[in-house]
């Protein structure tokens, strides 16, 4: 009895730690918000300034490796459907397959996994070393909000790369998709992009959106929290950032399968099976 | 408020303060004084009792454990960062150590509060910095980074930052360590020009340079164990 009372124990004060992390993490992204709204008047070309260099870092120089891994996972996701696909004569069925995987799954998984490898890390160590050179008190002490300058800055730079990154990720996918189907079935161009252009809806500009949007506000705001959380040494810089990798990893990849869900869910009710 | 939208002060006082680092016991214990407006104050003690935490609370860079920090009568603890801005301009901190923001360029570092603040336009901005870089002779490297510079000119940099910004009251911690002996010279004729012009009233420093306080008619304050042992003249 009294162990499974402390297995409670603890099981309760991991959520009680989680629920605090949360809010946490809420409250800073409010407040970084709030803080900008406030000095809209004041540093807004220096919050525009940082905002730009985070874009040009996250979205610009992550492009080259967003470019292998589309074109890989687009003729991967081609070679392994039209290998399944040609025993059944389905290959009209090429651009519903490559709007499942690539588009609803993979590439916003992918770019987020990509954002998180480069920039989660970099913004990570970045906000904790300047917390160990005294440079967020140098930021308070000239008036400057750290939240309205260092964060919102990041989050707002951050969901326009992980958006344009991963809309870039989805083209250089269907392109390299293209170019494999069309080495192996010889594949007319106009039949590839009338196959995609029929399996897109809708719903999943909605997905692209929602998942997108949220996964480079996850990834943005936990590599803030964790590089702020530093105190003053700088050993606790690699930790925060280790830290910041795999709980934007596990916070990301939980987000996207939750949307999934939810969304093959909603389609399960649309056609009335639930 | 005056011209750059700041606050005059009238009055800083510290009611009670305590303040510990995280866990740890307290390095600030029950610390109540008042700051003689439009004098020079020179903190001062035995090193590790307090005194640079003393100067931090004074610029409330770090908010007390307990007690309050008030200036023109209003407690500041409890007032936003918002709030506090144009008092916040009005007091200047200089850091012993650090305080450069390390993507930013000397220039940038020196021009950062007034873009983001608008106190100055672009062109006296420039003249400003470019003049003060000169004094110093430090002009040649105002592209560069603060890796990029010796420490001792990051040092005066990040000394030279707040001043730039015509504070009423400037809270120094150990401003001419790490200084050579000329520019350290060089900064106590400006801090004295600043005084004898009427912007800077009033000065609160640790200084392991006992003479220049002194010769500035400065008030010590002995800092002990976290607590104020005496003020006054020096016996």
């Amino acid at each position: 009895m009294e162990i499974l009372l402390t297995q409670a124990d603890r099981v309760g004060f991991r959520l009680f730690e989680l629920w605090r992390y949360i809010r946490g993490t809420a409250l800073m992204i409010y407040l970084a918000f709030r803080s900008a709204f406030n000095d809209r008047k004041l540093g807004f070309r220096q919050i525009l300034s940082v905002v730009s260099a985070q874009i040009y870092f996250t979205g610009w120089q992550g492009m080259p490796l967003v470019t292998i891994l589309a074109l890989a996972a687009g003729g991967i996701a081609i070679l392994q459907s039209s290998a399944q696909l040609s025993l059944l004569g389905g290959t009209s069925m090429l651009g519903n397959i490559l709007v499942v995987i690539i588009v609803r799954e993979l590439g916003p998984l992918i770019t987020a996994l990509v954002v998180i490898a480069r920039s989660g890390t970099a913004v990570a160590s970045e906000l904790g070393n300047m917390r160990v050179n005294r440079e967020i008190e140098a930021l308070e002490v000239m008036g400057v909000h750290p939240l309205s300058y260092i964060v919102f800055p990041r989050l707002l730079g951050g969901v326009i790369s992980v958006l344009c990154l991963s809309f870039y990720f989805n083209l250089i996918s269907l392109v390299g998709g293209f170019v494999v189907s069309r080495a192996i079935h010889d594949l007319p161009f106009w039949f590839y992009v009338d196959s995609l252009a029929t399996a897109f809806s809708m719903d999943d500009v909605v997905l692209f959106l929602l998942k997108n949007t949220f996964s480079g506000l996850i990834i943005f705001t936990v590599a803030c929290q964790q590089g702020l959380s530093v105190q003053s040494s700088s050993h606790e810089v690699p930790q925060v950032t280790a830290r910041a990798v795999v709980h934007a990893i596990v916070a990301v990849t939980s987000f996207n399968l939750l949307v999934t869900l939810l969304f093959y869910l909603n389609q399960l009710v649309r056609l009335g099976i639930l | 408020m005056n011209r750059l939208g700041q606050k005059s002060i009238h009055s800083i006082a510290m009611q009670n303060v305590a303040f510990g680092y995280g866990e740890g016991a307290l390095v600030l214990n029950g610390v109540t004084t008042d700051i003689p407006m439009g004098k020079v104050l020179h903190v001062t003690g035995p090193t590790g009792h307090g005194q640079s935490t003393f100067l931090k609370v004074l610029a409330c860079l770090v908010e007390p454990t307990s007690g309050g920090i008030f200036v023109n009568g209003e407690n500041v603890t409890e007032m936003s960062f918002e709030e506090f801005v144009p008092i916040r301009l009005e007091i200047g901190y200089t850091f012993e150590v650090g305080g450069l923001l390390s993507n930013k360029s000397l220039y940038e570092n020196l021009a950062l509060p007034h873009l983001y603040h608008n106190l100055l336009s672009a062109e006296d901005l420039d003249q400003r910095i470019h003049a003060v870089a000169k004094r110093f002779r430090f002009d040649a490297f105002l592209e560069r980074r603060p890796a990029m510079v010796s420490s001792g000119l990051r040092k005066l940099v990040s000394t030279l930052r707040p001043m730039l910004v015509n504070p009423s009251v400037l809270v120094m911690d150990d401003p001419f360590a790490g200084l050579d002996p000329e520019t350290a010279r060089e900064l106590k004729v400006l801090i004295e020009e600043m005084r004898a012009s009427g912007d800077l009233k009033t000065i609160c420093l640790t200084s392991r340079d006992e003479m220049w306080p002194g010769r500035l008619n400065a008030e010590p304050l002995w800092i002990e164990s976290g607590k104020v042992s005496y003020r006054g003249k020096a016996a």
